[in-house]
């Protein structure tokens, strides 16, 4: 063994960065890209780090000061939460609207149709039928529907509520389902879980019914898993602006794009696209996701 | 047909294949794809810095390491197919400023003490810690090297960087890599030397 070799093998064992740490780092890092170039360039040193805290510091309120919905209504009357989404199926087709009452104790939304029914065309500008109440069709035909698959995505706002919106927390959680929910006994790869994973939170997400807490903290996670990719700006179906991260599948045949409110960090929609079926890129987008009082009530 | 997110998809599908240099070409004029270099190489600088100086300290040094290396990417030299070497040799200067914040430190406090600070305790935390938490006998072996051997000594030998990368990442010519490893090893030869017979 040559002196270089010894060296070589004394070299310490360290722990790999945490997740925190590198969604923290990255959303530091998307930041200042969100910066005016002048700006930017100017910056150094300490500015570096007053970036990255800020960074931090934005996520950390957004967790612990962003109230659920329900904190913003006054008593304790709310039963439902209200969920109204959209999915269009390509750039220049209509948006096709929905709304569904879930109970605050259900993963299954309430059987119940409006009196007052949506004008479809309230956000696209275009004729559409809506959907029946409570029975949204959010994957292209053939394809699995994400939400008759199994917790957590059947799981109702309680439920959401007691999970850890520490990240770290939330992002172990999520990984033992994900590894969970592949098949049994297949060769479980770190990048099928790393998959399963991310499309999982999609799910939770588009369900739309998890408080904003776990939203900013699933937000995080989804920025720790490997392999996804920021899109700065996005839009969602309805024009609205944001962060988007994406990621390639495998197990569906498309690639999925998450677009968050780089503010408040909402969850505003999902954009898809397709491999095989050129044309085809669905959105989905959630137009209303609110703690309601009594069935119908929309505010 | 083509929509404008497929073509995004498209675009950005293309640059997840594509060498950092395309990537960083590209992050010009779309800074948010330096992201990518991020995901591709955020965890490699920070066990670097870890190993170097610990890793509460290697979070600060790596988050720094990045954002500086967003601020300067219009520097990086697009020929170099991988922007490695090149994060590398940004990091190594983050321990070198940390480096020189501490030893002014330790300088204000060795006029306080009627007793100065002894030669060795000039050495920066950096470099103390890096020697430290590689145990003892590696520790009396780095405690004796400058910083600049200790540079090359450890991108060659814990990064497994070629010398042409040492080069590139320390923006020194190739033959003062060779130099600087030679004394490099031919200090640290004698030092495990002498603590193997100890």
């Amino acid at each position: 063994m040559t002196d270089l070799d010894r060296v070589t093998s004394l070299r310490p064992a360290v722990d790999d960065p945490t997740p925190e740490w590198l969604a923290a780092t990255r959303t530091a890092l998307l930041e200042r890209a969100a910066e005016p170039p002048r700006r930017a360039v100017r910056r150094r040193g300490r500015g570096s780090l007053t970036a990255l805290a800020a960074g931090i510091a934005v996520f950390a309120v957004v967790a612990l000061v962003m109230p659920a919905s329900s904190q913003l209504i006054a008593g304790s009357r709310v039963q439902y939460v209200y969920v109204k989404e959209g999915f269009s199926t390509g750039k220049d087709s209509a948006l096709s609207v929905n709304e569904v009452w879930y109970p605050l104790d259900s993963g299954t939304p309430a059987d119940f149709t409006p009196k007052i029914t949506l004008a479809c065309d309230d956000t696209s500008g275009k004729k559409s039928p809506c959907w029946p109440s409570g029975t949204p069709t959010l994957v292209a035909p053939g394809q699995q529907d994400l939400h008759s698959t199994t917790a957590p995505l059947d799981w109702s706002y309680q439920q959401f509520k007691q999970l850890p919106t520490d990240s770290q927390q939330l992002r172990a959680r999520f990984y033992d389902l994900a590894r969970s929910q592949l098949p049994a006994g297949s060769q479980k790869s770190e990048e099928d879980v790393n998959e399963q994973a991310f499309l999982l939170i999609g799910g939770v997400l588009k369900k739309a019914v998890a408080p904003q807490e776990t939203v900013s903290a699933l937000q995080q996670v989804l920025l720790t898993i490997p392999g996804v990719v920021i899109e700065q700006p996005a839009k969602d179906a309805t024009g609205r602006a944001g962060i988007g991260i994406g990621r390639h599948t495998t197990t569906y045949p498309y690639d999925s794009t998450l677009v968050f409110d780089p503010g408040t960090h909402r969850f505003l929609g999902e954009n898809q696209v397709y491999w095989q079926r050129p044309g085809y890129t669905p959105s989905y987008v959630v137009l209303s996701s609110v703690l309601v009082d009594r069935l119908g009530d929309r505010a | 047909m083509s929509t404008p997110q497929v073509e995004a998809r498209d675009r950005l599908s293309v640059l997840t294949a594509a060498a950092d240099a395309e990537v960083i070409r590209q992050s010009l004029t779309r800074p948010e794809l330096f992201a990518l270099v991020y995901d591709r190489h955020a965890i490699t600088v920070h066990r670097f810095l870890a190993r170097r100086v610990g890793g509460q300290l290697a979070d600060d040094l790596a988050a720094q390491t990045m954002l500086a290396a967003f601020d300067s990417r219009k520097r990086f030299d697009l020929a170099q197919e991988s922007a490695l070497p090149w994060l590398y040799g940004i990091a190594t200067n983050m321990l070198r400023r940390q480096a020189r914040a501490e030893s002014r430190h330790l300088r204000a406090l060795s006029k306080l003490d009627p007793h100065p600070l002894e030669q060795r305790h000039d050495d920066t935390v950096a470099d103390r810690v890096s020697a430290e938490s590689a145990g003892r006998e590696l520790a009396i072996g780095l405690a004796r090297l400058n910083p600049q051997e200790r540079d090359v000594l450890l991108l060659v030998a814990w990064e497994s960087l070629s010398y042409e990368e040492v080069s590139h990442a320390l923006d020194i010519p190739i033959g003062t890599v060779r130099s600087r490893l030679h004394r490099a090893r031919t200090k640290m030869r004698t030092a495990l030397l002498e603590v193997s017979d100890d």
